[in-house]
């Protein structure tokens, strides 16, 4: 039995080898010989460890099998000529003063970018291999690249483009950056590998927005990798939010390297897709971090949404705190692992990882996991996980002094979504997520 | 409305809760200008009671009618019976984290007087209306900004009800033992808030286990509730009685 199943999992990557080869060839005579190596790597990697199956732990309650059998076109340049005039229309943020960096499927469109920023460099990557590829190379070596994760192997091996941001030290940028990330769908089923790099230079700040969302109802699967390396004392708020439509499969991956003092708050919302799965790591890897990790899953019909988080405690005296909220409706299923993971060296580590579930319906499910694993001494850790219904007698309660029932609930979901969003320093992109989060209340959750 | 127009008619209720008969034929009329009190030991059903004149869907009732300013009450779901005018201030108010006092507040209003055909009041309207009645309660400033009840003193949840009472100016006020738990600065506080809803065209029935929040707001009449019934009805008299001889002498009696 077993031995048919391995072989059927070979031969469908073959399919898709086949056609990853050919992606990555032409790519030879232009890039510098460490980082084509470095794709060809990667892609044997992923040939190896295959698409994650259910057995394995950190996949477990998310099944895949449905991007796995989907024969997958990575999307070209030319899937992004002639855009449509309205290609915007379902960003988020848009309206928030920002550098804007625009990607659609994967590549960088500069006609819809904006970037008043003088300092650094904030563009794409693209054009940034060709040129200072020495550069490019001590970044990918600060940022600790793990490939063990087969989504970011793929990544690693097809992605050509996506945001290079290098925040020079002691900068303190007048606008956040948005990297805005588009799908468009076409005849075929079109998978985009955006790769971004961020590198905030020491005690520099920044605001940094990051979206995902679709033109349209097409089919997509969007493969992104995010990197941020956080020199010492850098401030860095990082809000992503997905949106993309539920027939879209968002893998995606955000690795993060802390140096001393770093202020990191990482803000992941997701409402989007059919299959979404946020992979989060942070290694906290100098003295005096302190991090806050927060999020919001909200999922209805039959999506699945997944966020796995480890974070790393490597040196002493350092702070995680971590907020995770889920609401779930319909046959809506909603993962949430969480492992905070303290070194021998890491003394004074205070983490504190809170995961709370709201189902809406009888059909539901969470699959909670909050982890702690400690090796040193001397440390503050709690974690906990909540799984529960709307409060009826809070609802009674609103009913009684004349408020609808529907409305009720909703005060009631919109308390538990902002107990998240409250945390959320910078003010703009927190009252715009408040609408977000509203509106897909009042869409999906009208007659609940 | 004129003062002796019926408000609350209870007729022959009995009601219950998975399966336990609590109210076994409760008669009660509540005119306009009136003030009822109901009194009752432990457990003789005070809280079912109000839960079934404010719609709490787990109580059944099981036969009887209750009719509210003509109308039969037991049709009309909860936020109904609230826009028409009926407030129930609860024994025990629920904590409802991340949903603060102003923006509940503000929002029950408007449902509020949209129903009665009254304009709704935008913020600044609400907040110096809201200002003006916290004053009355001696509640803190920061108040409208706390979530509804959470991590309030037990004298803080009983003001609170007060509070939303005042500002929703119900026809009828059922007030839930909402002295208990009160110190006598709080009980006097409370019982002036209380006091000024008494109006011509407004009635209160308030439910209470001991006579002393009848010192501050004097009724009108005294009913006493044991077993599931009004087994003795009277003037204000009637709640000293009690308080000298104990529920026991009149249950007793009875039984
Ligand atoms: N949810 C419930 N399930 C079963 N019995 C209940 C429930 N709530 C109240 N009761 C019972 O009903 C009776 C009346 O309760 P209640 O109306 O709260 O009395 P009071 O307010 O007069 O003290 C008591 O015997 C109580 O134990
Ligand atoms: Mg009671």
């Amino acid at each position: 039995m077993n031995k048919v199943l391995v072989q059927t999992k070979v031969k469908d990557l073959n399919h898709f080898n086949e056609h990853f080869k050919k992606a990555i060839e032409p790519l030879e005579s232009s890039y510098p010989e460490w980082l084509f190596n470095l794709k060809l790597r990667a892609l044997e990697q992923f040939n190896d460890i295959g698409f994650p199956a259910q057995d394995d732990e950190d996949w477990r309650f998310t099944n895949i099998s449905p991007i796995e059998k989907i024969h997958w076109k990575i999307a070209t340049k030319q899937s992004v000529q002639n855009l449509p005039e309205d290609i915007l229309k379902n960003v988020p943020f848009l309206n928030i003063k920002s550098n804007r960096l625009v990607f659609v499927n994967g590549f960088y469109i500069p006609e819809l970018s904006m970037i008043t920023e003088e300092l650094g460099f904030i563009g794409n990557l693209e054009n940034f291999i060709k040129g200072d590829s020495d550069t490019l190379k001590k970044i990918y070596d600060e940022s600790g690249l793990a490939l063990n994760d087969a989504f970011c192997a793929l990544n690693m091996a097809l992605s050509t483009d996506g945001a290079l941001i290098l925040i020079p030290p002691n900068i303190k940028l007048s606008k956040p950056v948005h990297i805005v990330h588009i799908s468009l769908g076409s005849d075929s089923s079109i998978m985009s590998v955006p790769q971004h790099i961020i590198s905030v230079g020491r005690h520099s700040n920044l605001i940094l927005f990051e979206t995902y969302s679709n033109y349209s109802a097409d089919t997509t699967f969007t493969n992104a990798f995010t990197r941020i390396i956080a020199n010492n004392g850098a401030v860095v708020e990082h809000i992503r939010c997905q949106t993309e439509n539920q027939n879209s499969y968002n893998i995606a991956t955000t690795q993060s390297c802390l140096g001393e003092s770093v202020q990191l708050s990482l803000f992941s919302i997701a409402l989007g897709g059919k299959i979404s799965r946020h992979t989060i790591k942070s290694r906290l890897n100098g003295e005096g971090i302190e991090s806050v990790f927060g999020g919001i899953y909200m999922a209805s019909d039959s999506q699945l949404n997944d966020h796995y988080l480890v974070v790393e405690h490597i040196k002493p005296r350092c702070i995680s705190y971590e907020y995770f909220n889920g609401i779930l409706s319909d046959k809506a299923r909603g993962v949430f692992n969480g492992r905070i993971y303290v070194h021998p060296n890491a003394i004074k580590t205070d983490a504190k990882q809170t995961n709370k579930n709201l189902l809406l319906s009888d059909d539901a499910v969470i699959n909670s996991k909050p982890q702690l694993e400690i090796y040193a001494d001397d440390v503050k850790c709690t974690h906990g996980a909540t799984v529960g219904r709307l409060d009826q007698n809070a609802i009674f309660y609103l009913r009684s002094r004349g408020i609808n029932i529907n409305d009720a609930r909703r005060m009631l979901i919109w308390a538990f979504a902002s107990e998240i969003l409250d945390h959320i320093n910078n003010q703009e992109c927190r009252e715009k997520l408040e609408k977000i989060v509203a509106d897909w209340l009042s869409s999906h959750f009208a007659n609940i | 409305m004129n003062n002796g127009q019926i408000i609350l008619e209870i007729k022959n209720l009995h009601a219950g809760i998975e399966g336990k008969k609590i109210l076994k034929g409760l008669n009660l009329t509540i005119k306009a200008g009136e003030v009822h009190a109901i009194m009752g030991p432990n457990g003789s059903g005070k809280s079912t009671l109000s839960a079934v004149l404010a719609g709490k869907s787990e109580y059944e009732v099981i036969e009887g009618e209750v009719i509210y300013m003509g109308k039969n009450l037991l049709e009309m779901a909860p936020e109904e019976r609230a826009k028409e005018g009926v407030f129930l201030a609860f024994q025990y108010p629920v904590e409802i984290p991340g949903v603060n006092c102003a923006y509940f507040l503000k929002s029950a209003l408007n449902e509020v007087r949209k129903y009665r055909g009254l304009s709704e009041l935008d913020a600044i309207e609400f907040l110096n209306l809201a200002k003006e009645k916290m004053k009355l309660l001696e509640l803190p400033e920061d108040f409208l900004k706390r979530s509804v009840n959470e991590g309030f003193s037990g004298g803080e949840k009983k003001k609170n009800e007060i509070f939303q009472m005042i500002i929703l100016e119900p026809t009828l006020a059922i007030l839930d033992e909402t002295d208990s738990g009160l110190d006598i600065d709080a009980l006097r506080i409370v019982s002036e808030g209380i006091n000024q809803m008494r109006k011509p065209d407004k009635a209160q029935l308030v439910i209470t286990h001991y006579q002393r929040l009848l010192n501050y707001i004097v009724p009108d009449f005294v009913h006493v509730l044991a077993n599931g019934q009004i087994i003795k009805s009277g003037g204000k008299e009637l709640a000293l009685e009690l308080e000298e001889h104990g529920y026991d002498w009149l249950t007793n009696g009875k039984g």
